[in-house]
């Protein structure tokens, strides 16, 4: 029985368990960076898309619940696989670029905020404003950026 | 490009993706129904559980930086408070000052003490009114209280003062009461008292009463409270008694005064010099 989704499940929980004590506290202007979506670019390419996707709704179904979005990123977390599994599989194949990494981390970051803002638009849960600019524009590219750091961290 | 490729391998991935997209759906749009409100509230503890270490460092960070910040309040706010100290005496001066005014018949000018020396034999003032303001030398300088002292020098902006303290200063008193005259001195050994000389013994006395300038010197205006007996003595081998006197104004205290532009009448003058010629 493979047991890889159980230890992605628990490095994830712990991941969002220091996204809840101490990295929501990184923020800069109000804007802050989804550590787990940066988790999530890592492992998607790890495993099969089923294992993916209950490993991924289990993850984000506790951030939902934690920052009281329900339902919120367990969309545009799981619509993140459905549209980028195979791809990442293939990119991640052979070895890519820093500038690469952090496009595609910019990509993902920019489709997910995207998703999220437009979900959000229609359940009518979120005051607008500058809202959208922020979520979708500048916590993309923070997260993107903090994406970038971990990359050069883990291959150093 | 395999972005948006999907597998091709069976279709059960896609029904565990949209199980997980219609989940969210379902979320989503009921999150503000009664059921979800209970998991909700439970959610919200959690996650407030695991904030609550961190928020107490934040609230202690928080701590210190309202400190730092309220102790630069309570520096300003007590320069503040001083400031407003010494106006709010300032403003009570100038009131005492202002009833003086309205009470004499006097021809007054206000003035300020400008510098003070008080801690010497030689002790004196400087105010900012002189000759220009038609300030002479000789002229009395009072405040609210009673006689401060005499006008010594005259600049065409300032004037330096013999305060009541100094030892060379002397004027002509009166106890207010019965009349009795003397002269009134200042002696460096108790320098919180004046004292009072030449009060015939027949004079009866008594502490408390008042001494007020006499104006027999033609030097000061007849009426100018100085202080009031504390003490008195017979001075041995003459008929004559020494009082001791509190004076009224405090020269330590005092800021703002008045110069009484009072001139010595020119005929008791002429008749003095006149009558000391006779024996000289």
């Amino acid at each position: 029985m493979n047991l890889e989704w159980v230890k992605y499940s628990v490095v994830g929980l712990f991941i969002l368990f220091l996204d809840q004590t101490i990295l929501n506290h990184l923020s800069i202007w109000g804007v802050s960076f989804d550590p787990l979506l940066i988790y999530l670019i890592w492992i998607l390419p790890k495993q099969g898309r089923i294992a993916t996707i209950y490993t991924v709704a289990f993850l984000a179904i506790i951030q939902d619940a934690l920052l009281d979005t329900w339902g919120m990123y367990l969309l545009s977390k799981s619509v993140l696989v459905l549209f980028f599994h195979n791809y990442l599989i293939q990119k991640f194949e052979t070895k890519i670029f820093v500038g690469q990494f952090f496009g595609y981390s910019l990509f993902i970051a920019f489709i997910h905020n995207l998703t999220f803002y437009l979900f959000a638009s229609i359940t009518g849960d979120y005051a607008t404003g500058w809202w959208p600019f922020t979520l979708i524009l500048l916590s993309g590219m923070y997260t993107a950026f903090i994406s970038l750091v971990t990359y050069l961290i883990y291959y150093k | 490009m395999r972005f948006l490729q999907f597998d091709t391998d069976g279709i059960s991935h896609y029904i565990h993706t949209f199980l997980v997209l219609f989940l969210a759906l379902i979320l989503g749009f009921t999150r503000n129904q009664e059921s979800i409100q209970q998991l909700r509230l439970y959610s919200v503890t959690i996650a407030s559980i695991l904030e609550e270490p961190i928020s107490n460092f934040r609230l202690y960070r928080n701590a210190l930086q309202t400190n730092s910040y309220l102790q630069e309040q309570n520096i300003l706010l007590q320069d503040e408070l001083s400031r407003l100290r010494s106006i709010s005496k300032e403003n009570m001066e100038l009131r005492s000052l202002l009833e003086l005014k309205d009470k004499t018949s006097l021809k007054l000018e206000v003035t300020q003490i400008v510098a003070k020396q008080l801690n010497t034999i030689n002790n004196s003032f400087t105010i900012d009114k002189g000759k220009n303001e038609e300030i002479r030398v000789g002229m009395p300088l009072i405040n609210s209280d009673g006689l401060i002292g005499k006008i010594l020098l005259v600049a065409p902006e300032y004037s330096q003062i013999m305060p009541y303290s100094h030892p060379l200063f002397r004027v002509s008193a009166q106890i207010q009461s019965n009349r009795a005259n003397g002269i009134i001195t200042w002696d460096a050994s108790d320098p919180s008292y004046l004292q009072m000389d030449f009060i015939p013994k027949t004079v009866k006395i008594d502490t408390g009463m008042v001494i007020q300038t006499s104006g027999f010197g033609n030097e000061f205006p007849r009426g100018i409270p100085i202080g009031k007996v504390v003490d008195y003595h017979s001075q041995e081998g003459s008929n004559t008694q020494q009082l001791r006197i509190q004076p009224f104004s405090n020269l330590f205290d005092v800021t703002e005064a008045y110069v009484i532009l009072f001139t010595p009448d020119s005929t008791i003058q002429a008749i003095n010099t006149e009558f000391n010629a006779l024996f000289e």
